[in-house]
């Protein structure tokens, strides 16, 4: 392997770190999913289906974006209420104090760009406004696109199990207020908020030694954003 | 202009379950055949569009051979109304409001479910099921 591509994947360790992880993960969750699908129509008394078939289908879809969802929602809530909320003595917070937008000063855009400054951030104007919530933007789209598709594929599962139990099935919008639909969006959301408030608070108390996540372990318990 | 009318196209058809007509022909064609079977009473044919489960459940309630009991139950021969297929499982509506209920086998789309009245907020009440 040349330096070059040394260097790429040391700078990027972390993100392929995690792709490989999630890589690993939603294979093995298809595999486990297809052996439990099955074993589920045999019961049943149905006929088995192919991998290729499960993995393109509405249960699989289901089962990927009701989790997928779960986690934009999650980021992009923590990206935006870390603006406006603090939390004392925790890495994941401003400082107290620094609630809020900040100004223009601080977020060196348009006058008090650096010559570095991605060039969205110096031009001002309505770009500049995009480039400064694209985060929370990005996230929220997909959250709100993986949140569709569970919905549309959820949907298709749930009917094909009412029909299974002599059942008429129910149209998009009777799905979207039905307890089906909530109960397994929140049985995700409620894990992600508690996941958050267990790593704004656990943080303020607990140390991870050289993770940007953690305080340093010498920090103080009081001191509030600060990385290690 | 056209990238917002095939994502508006691929955006209804995914809401409204489309995409699987070929699937809602073959089930409707098990139905009709099924239907058209009971009308002529042929009970062999329309013993061969049950599924497995259901030609042993009209034997054992009956305790006759499929093709004899199947005419016995009295089930509508109502025209196909409408038609509906999620994933491996159908449902056929009748004229009159009777409903036939499908699932896909190896064989193709056979009825498991026959003779269905329905019945308020709770499940279809079905002469034939599997």
């Amino acid at each position: 392997m040349n330096a070059r591509a040394r260097s790429f994947l040391y700078e990027n360790g972390l993100t392929l770190g995690f792709l490989l992880l999630f890589f690993g993960a939603i294979v093995g969750q298809a595999i486990a999913g297809y052996h439990e699908f099955n074993s589920e129509q045999i019961q049943h008394g149905s006929s088995t289906i192919s991998f290729g078939r499960f993995v393109t289908s509405s249960s699989f879809g289901a089962a990927v974006m009701e989790n997928w969802q779960s986690e934009y929602l999650q980021f992009t809530l923590f990206i935006l209420l870390t603006v406006f909320l603090v939390q004392r003595g925790s890495p994941e917070s401003k400082e107290l104090g620094k609630h809020g937008i900040e100004s223009d000063e601080e977020q060196r855009v348009v006058d008090h760009a650096h010559p570095r400054s991605p060039s969205w951030a110096r031009r001002g104007g309505f770009r500049t406004r995009l480039y400064s919530n694209s985060l929370v933007l990005v996230m929220g789209t997909i959250w709100v696109g993986s949140w569709f598709a569970q919905a549309v594929t959820g949907r298709i599962d749930f009917n094909a199990e009412r029909f299974d139990h002599h059942q008429d099935a129910v149209s998009f919008g009777s799905y979207l207020g039905s307890a089906h639909f909530w109960q397994t969006t929140l049985q995700n959301w409620q894990s992600e908020f508690l996941a958050v408030a267990s790593m704004a608070i656990l943080a303020v108390y607990l140390r991870q030694r050289g993770s940007p996540e953690s305080k340093p372990v010498g920090a103080s318990h009081e001191s509030t954003g600060m990385e290690g | 202009m056209r990238l917002r009318l095939a994502a508006i196209a691929v955006l209804v058809l995914a809401l409204c379950g489309c995409g699987t007509t070929g699937k809602e022909r073959d089930a409707q064609g098990s139905v009709q055949r099924f239907i058209a079977a009971l009308s002529r009473h042929d009970g062999a044919a329309a013993c061969d569009e049950l599924s497995p489960d259901a030609v042993s459940a009209v034997e054992q309630g009956e305790k006759k051979a499929c093709g004899k009991a199947i005419l016995s139950l009295g089930l509508p021969a109502a025209p196909v109304a409408d038609v509906q297929v999620y994933i491996d499982s159908a449902q056929a509506k009748l004229r009159g409001g009777a409903a036939v209920f499908l699932e896909e086998t190896p064989k193709g789309w056979k009825v498991s479910a026959a003779g269905c009245k329905p019945q308020p907020g709770m499940p279809y009440q079905c002469e034939l099921e599997a």
